[in-house]
């Protein structure tokens, strides 16, 4: 066997096993590109501009009245731009883990939602904790191997550069699509799946920590990162100096950036130290620079020095998180996020078609869940956003309500993918119609339930962030029904072929 | 930010318009050598001129990745243009850049 | 005929497992070699041999599959995963250098 035939067995096994999983993955996070102007969106409480009452201090406090007695450590995160509430996390002795964002104004909780984290958090981790995180890193290497590999097998990546011929046969068409966007994306493919593994590197490869650092967790994590810890002294803590004048000597000393998150490491002892981490969206990545002061006089201990190769670190990382250059590069990733989407669907179609005329098995199969895992995650995710609309509010289930929902609306689509396998065009077109109308119908919803939040209110208060969310649905809307119009259910009824394109004469 | 996405366009479609396939599909003709040579030229001056540009307006790091993003919708506006709109695929790089123009002016 | 086709699913699978299993072992032992012997200080090196051990992981993959038979692959594989991993654990006194 030759290299490229060995190289193209790998590509096409190993592509199309985890390209379902890819999809997940690639299509979360494109959602998550967005993913604070999604929480606003699913946060009708947050839809007014309301000014911030709610001090650091406050909040600190609210985490000491409100969690378990025996605190390890508090991480908060006060209000900006595109998520103007305070977050709060926290963790006990025990390892148990709690946290709540709190609504400015009022100080008290926001209502229950999943909000746009869900996305997120199934991007890395699928929502199954350590064991998903392993499982998208593999899924993650998959598509290294994937994109290494069909790199190989390609024939004329240069002279087939901009090739897409949409009437050609089947085959052809897809595999001219796969090939485009897999080529012209390569970049952004590769390096967001690099910089993706690379993210989780302490959890999948252990080898530097334990070699060079005795496997001592601690001191491999504040060397490599050149942060700070002080360990626990076993006496109560004196009383803590004021949060927010920290913060104001944080901003003082950075000369303009913000503060990000802040952790308070185990608050209840004398050693209690608060970390200020710095948030700047001017960089590509968090280049250190975490001041830690002492919790109860204020004095500060240190300043983070990030070692350089660590800082290369978090320089990929930042590439992968795109929290830098504003809504532009969110943009951008988001549309080549689109493009990583219809590479895996085009490769999937590939491998379809080119076994469609012989009765290969696993074909009823691939088609059932391509239509199952395609179309239904869109769906539910739409269904999700239904749900966050018409739960009231005050529900104390509306998140599990809406977890739910998108269950549920993924179960079902992918029940009636394989329930209609053998009429497949047609259900296509109806799930096509669906998330059509799902779509179409969450910004007219907004008028009923989110009252400062819909069109008619964000777009005189010039709120490009719901804007933009209610913008994106209807254009999402209208795309899924003219594609489903322009699907023909019946192929045998086709009329007759369009004349071939000049393409296809000038080859 | 749209007139560096037109200078990439402009660029992208400079290149594929220089591979005699997809100048074919323009002029009924093949490419000359000389045309060959003047449309790379052409596209990668705009490529240039829009690089710069972006890192004028952006900074370096992050003016590259956002040029390295737009280079590449622009590579698919291209391939979309030539498979389903030909004839659109030479003026849409004009319309753009005026676009462009208009909205850096504004 | 059966033979054949026999020993031809042999040999795939002991392939995938070469680029999953040996793949892997041979990234993580890169990721101990270079950890040790990188002339860096030591924060670096662990977090330079960090960010390098996929792509060793993506070279062992696609050499498991390109290598002339699957023999050979774990040979390859196995035996650059064993060296690198051994040269990595074994000097005590040089792993923890700062």
């Amino acid at each position: 066997m030759s290299l490229r035939q060995s190289m193209a067995g790998l590509h096409t096994w190993g592509g199309l096993l985890p390209s379902w999983l890819l999809y997940v993955i690639i299509f979360t996070g494109t959602v998550a590109c967005f993913d604070k102007e999604l929480e606003r969106w699913m946060r009708p409480a947050l839809h007014d501009d309301s000014s911030a009452q709610l001090t650091a201090e406050g909040a600190r406090n609210w985490v000491m009245a409100n969690a378990d007695k025996d605190l390890h450590a508090i991480w908060m995160r006060g209000p900006n731009e595109r998520e103007p509430f305070w977050a709060v996390h926290w963790m006990t002795n025990a390892g148990e883990q709690g946290k709540a964002m709190l609504d400015p104004a009022t100080g008290a909780p926001l209502a229950e939602t999943l909000g746009g984290q869900f996305f997120f958090t199934l991007h890395y981790n699928l929502h199954a904790d350590t064991l998903g995180m392993y499982v998208v890193g593999l899924a993650g290497m998959f598509m290294l191997v994937a994109l290494v590999s069909g790199v190989i097998i390609h024939r004329r990546i240069f002279k087939d550069f901009f090739t897409l011929r949409p009437r050609a046969n089947g085959q052809r068409a897809w595999l001219d699509a796969h090939n485009l966007f897999g080529v012209v994306g390569f970049p952004f493919h590769l390096l967001l799946a690099y910089t993706g593994v690379v993210v989780f590197v302490a959890s999948y490869m252990p080898a530097g920590g334990q070699v060079a650092y005795g496997n001592d967790q601690e001191a491999y994590f504040t060397e490599v990162t050149g942060s700070y810890h002080r360990e626990e002294v076993g006496r109560p803590a004196p009383p803590a100096v004021s949060l927010d004048g920290l913060l104001r000597d944080a901003q003082a000393r950075w000369t303009g950036a913000q503060p990000g998150w802040i952790v308070i490491e185990h608050p209840l002892d004398a050693s209690a130290v608060v970390a200020i981490r710095r948030a700047d969206a001017s960089r590509i990545g968090d280049l250190g620079g975490t001041l830690s002061y002492d919790a109860a006089t204020g004095e500060l201990l240190h300043v983070q020095e990030q070692p350089p190769f660590y800082r290369a670190y978090s320089w990929m990382v930042g590439l992968h998180m795109a929290q830098f250059g504003g809504t532009l590069v969110r943009a951008l990733y988001l549309m080549l996020g689109l493009a990583g989407c219809a590479m895996v669907v085009a490769g999937t179609r590939v491998w379809l078609r080119k076994r469609e005329a012989r009765a290969v098995p696993g074909v009823a199969l691939v088609r059932a869940l391509d239509g199952a895992v395609y179309l239904g995650l869109p769906v539910a995710s739409l269904a999700l956003l239904w749900a966050n609309r018409l739960l009231p509010a005050e529900l104390p289930w509306r998140a599990s309500g809406e977890g739910w929902t998108f269950v549920i609306a993924w179960l079902a689509v992918a029940l009636w993918s394989a329930l209609a396998r053998h009429h497949w065009r047609l259900a296509l077109r109806s799930q096509l119609v669906l998330i059509g109308l799902l779509a179409l119908g969450l910004p007219l919803l907004s008028l009923l339930a989110a009252p400062n939040g819909h069109l008619l209110a964000a777009l005189p208060r010039g709120d490009w962030g719901l804007v933009g969310v209610d913008l994106a649905l209807l254009a999402i809307g209208l795309i899924a029904l003219i594609q489903a119009w322009r699907l023909n259910p019946d192929p045998v009824a086709r009329p007759a072929r369009r004349a071939p394109g000049r393409l296809e004469e000038a080859l | 930010m749209l007139l560096v996405f037109a200078l990439c366009y402009l660029g992208m479609s400079g290149l594929a318009l220089a591979m005699p396939r997809h100048f074919r599909q323009l002029r009924q003709h093949e490419p000359s050598g000389a045309q060959q040579r003047t449309l790379r030229v052409l596209g990668c001056a705009a490529l240039a001129i829009g690089l710069g540009l972006c890192v004028r307006l952006l900074g370096f790091q992050i003016g590259l990745v956002s040029w390295f993003c737009l280079l590449m919708l622009g590579g698919l506006a291209v391939s979309s243009l030539l498979a389903w709109r030909e004839r659109w695929t030479v003026p849409a790089g004009p319309v753009l850049v005026a676009l462009g123009l208009l909205s850096s002016v504004v | 005929m059966d033979m054949t086709l026999q020993t031809r699913r042999l040999s795939v699978a002991s392939r995938v497992l070469a680029a999953l299993v040996g793949g892997y072992g041979l990234a993580y032992g890169c990721t101990a070699f270079l950890s040790v012997y990188l002339p860096l200080a030591r924060p670096d090196r662990v977090a330079l041999a960090g960010l390098l051990c996929f792509a060793v992981w993506v070279v062992g993959a696609l050499y498991a599959f390109g290598a002339r038979s699957a023999t050979r692959a774990w040979l390859v594989i196995g035996g650059l995963a064993l060296l690198t991993g051994l040269c990595g654990f074994l000097p005590t006194e040089l792993r923890t250098r700062p």
